[in-house]
């Protein structure tokens, strides 16, 4: 076991070790860092060579597959790119960081968790692990009184999103006899006296993983948790967080899917509101972190979309689509974290002259923000296209198109930063960015949204060769 | 002898309060307090569910003893944040703590 769940351990460790440090003050916040960096990556490394492990723990309450285990190797990945990126803390007071650096392996193993989770028992510890880190992590800007306000709204939706997921699931308990995914799935194959419990049951538990994607209509805690936390915070909100929300979803979506035609209709539908919803509300913000939050919305639309396709085709789209997502989220919140002055937030009016004042960073922003559109040949293209085409080949061509027609909406206002990037004129007093370090990680990153653009294969064959349709049944 | 059906309309009726509460209540506090109830109708159900319909497998109970468990966490978070809350603002009424819109 202790092989098997390597990454989780190793995870544990960090997450300890993080602790002990912080009830010594004497720690500066450069060694935090570096502990920090050292340790994500050795469970980076933990999560990689525990890839091919598979089995069933915890009377199969908790699955170990390629599934899970990708999304786990892709979170280390995802956390370790936070800690690289994720920098500086300006805006979390001193004495706070390597509690930041605590709550974020803590958020990190509930995320891990959620990958695996096989029952609802697993799934409830694992979803609050995350979530009452990412509460506290929202309200630790302590300048500004709005991030204590975002902070306790986050909680008071988050909390009763958990409640009413939690009564949904006392009645699938009901309906079943059982919390493990796979007897609930097996139930609804016969259909039996009892199943009425059952549909209302799944309903519930549907909409609290909706707020924890913030998908329409539980979104509305995302947009003032993203814009009064710190950007770091924001960014891990944007990228890693929302991995565990999508794995765990889809995981049950592909389990309940085949025994429930009207589901696909539901999920469809709250697919196509959310990216509608997301794009036209994304026009009219001021606040760029406020932007990104309703364009995650709209991404998390898309993600949903992919859900719903047929056979093999769902999964391995909604997989590279998560990969992508990671990428793009990564690069825009190192560019805002780079226009981000001394406790204030960048509006629209700092991103004009980009260009002019630092090209890489444009660069990185013009690349990652039309892959986010799904402009060719970036990967967010080749991405869209997978989910799309899952979809369509389930039979929901009308719900393609709206969506299609979506992304060209939300190419609207991703030009708009792009254009005041590129032809703005500088204004007074910008900030000229000088990190180092990060510099060479966006352009990696750059480079790999790029080239995953014009040579998906990559990604694709390997996903292909994890065999997910078959190996994510029971 | 109460039936299966009884216990359900109490949580029913205690969840449907919890939610009623959370959208009227404008104190965190009170606000706190239902969605406890939320979460305690929920442990209901497992364990009438678990007594009348799965007696001798302890699946339910053993699940509303995390919820009680995570519950107990919860509030102390929560209690944690409107103490900080009231520091900033000298109020824990939601409509005095809303400055962000959009």
């Amino acid at each position: 076991m202790m092989m098997q769940m390597l990454p989780e351990f190793a995870m544990l460790g960090a997450l300890l070790l993080m602790f002990v440090l912080t009830l010594s003050n004497s720690l500066s916040e450069k060694s935090a860092r570096a502990a920090t960096l050292i340790l994500a990556a050795l469970v980076a490394v933990a999560a990689w060579a525990a890839m091919s492990q598979q089995g069933e723990l915890f009377s199969n309450s908790y699955r170990l597959d390629p599934y899970s285990q990708f999304f786990k190797f892709l979170m280390a990945v995802g956390l370790f790119a936070n800690a690289i990126f994720g920098w500086p803390l300006r805006s979390i007071p001193k004495q706070q960081r390597t509690e930041y650096y605590f709550l974020f392996f803590a958020a990190g193993l509930g995320m891990m968790l959620l990958a695996s989770a096989f029952s609802f028992l697993v799934l409830y510890v694992a979803m609050e692990l995350l979530s009452y880190s990412m509460y506290t992590l929202v309200g630790m800007r302590r300048q500004r009184t709005e991030s204590i306000e975002s902070s306790v709204k986050y909680l008071i939706i988050g909390a009763s999103a958990s409640a009413i997921g939690l009564f949904g699931v006392s009645y699938i308990y009901g309906a079943t006899g059982s919390l493990n995914f796979g007897t609930v799935a097996s139930q609804l194959a016969s259909s039996s006296a009892r199943s009425a419990l059952l549909l209302p049951g799944l309903v519930l538990v549907l909409s609290s993983f909706l707020f924890k994607l913030a998908a329409f209509p539980f979104h509305a805690w995302a947009p003032d948790a993203y814009e009064s936390s710190a950007s770091p915070v924001a960014m891990f909100l944007a990228s890693v967080s929302k991995l565990a929300g999508i794995a765990v979803l889809f995981r049950l979506v592909y389990l309940v899917k085949p025994y429930l035609p009207e589901f696909e209709t539901v999920i469809g539908l709250l697919a196509l509101a959310s990216m509608t919803f997301g794009n036209f509300v994304a026009f009219r913000q001021k606040s760029v972190k406020r932007l990104f939050a309703y364009s995650s919305i709209a991404q998390a639309g898309y993600l949903m979309l992919g859900m719903i396709g047929f056979g093999a085709s769902a999964p391995e789209a909604v997989v590279f689509y998560s990969v992508i997502y990671l990428l793009m989220n990564l690069v825009v919140f190192s560019v805002v974290l780079e226009l981000e002055r001394e406790g204030e937030d960048p509006q629209m009016a700092s991103f004009q002259g980009l260009y002019r004042r630092n090209a890489l960073m444009a660069m990185a922003l013009l690349v990652a923000l039309f892959s986010l559109a799904g402009v060719p040949p970036l990967a967010g293209f080749f991405g869209k296209w997978l989910l799309f085409s899952s979809a369509a080949t389930a039979g929901h061509v009308w719900f393609v198109v709206l969506a299609i027609l979506n992304s060209v909406v939300s190419l609207y206002y991703y030009l708009f930063l792009v254009k005041a990037a590129y032809y703005g004129e500088v204004p007074e007093g910008a900030v000229i960015g000088s990190r180092g370090g990060p510099r060479l990680a966006v352009l990696i990153v750059t480079i790999a949204i790029t080239f995953l653009g014009i040579y998906p294969r990559i990604l694709t064959e390997y996903i292909g060769s994890l065999n997910l349709p078959k190996t994510m049944l029971p | 002898m109460m039936s299966l059906t009884s216990y359900l309309v109490l949580a029913a009726l205690l969840f449907l309060l919890g939610v009623f509460g959370v959208i009227e209540r404008r104190n965190l506090v009170g606000l706190m307090i239902s969605i406890e109830l939320m979460l305690n109708s929920a442990s209901i159900n497992f364990m009438a569910f678990n007594h009348f319909l799965f007696p001798g497998t302890v699946t339910g109970q053993i699940m509303t003893l995390f919820v009680i468990g995570l519950a107990a966490a919860e509030a102390t978070l929560f209690l944690a944040i409107v103490f900080a809350v009231y520091r900033h603002y000298r109020s824990i009424n939601v409509e005095q703590v809303d400055h962000l819109r959009g």
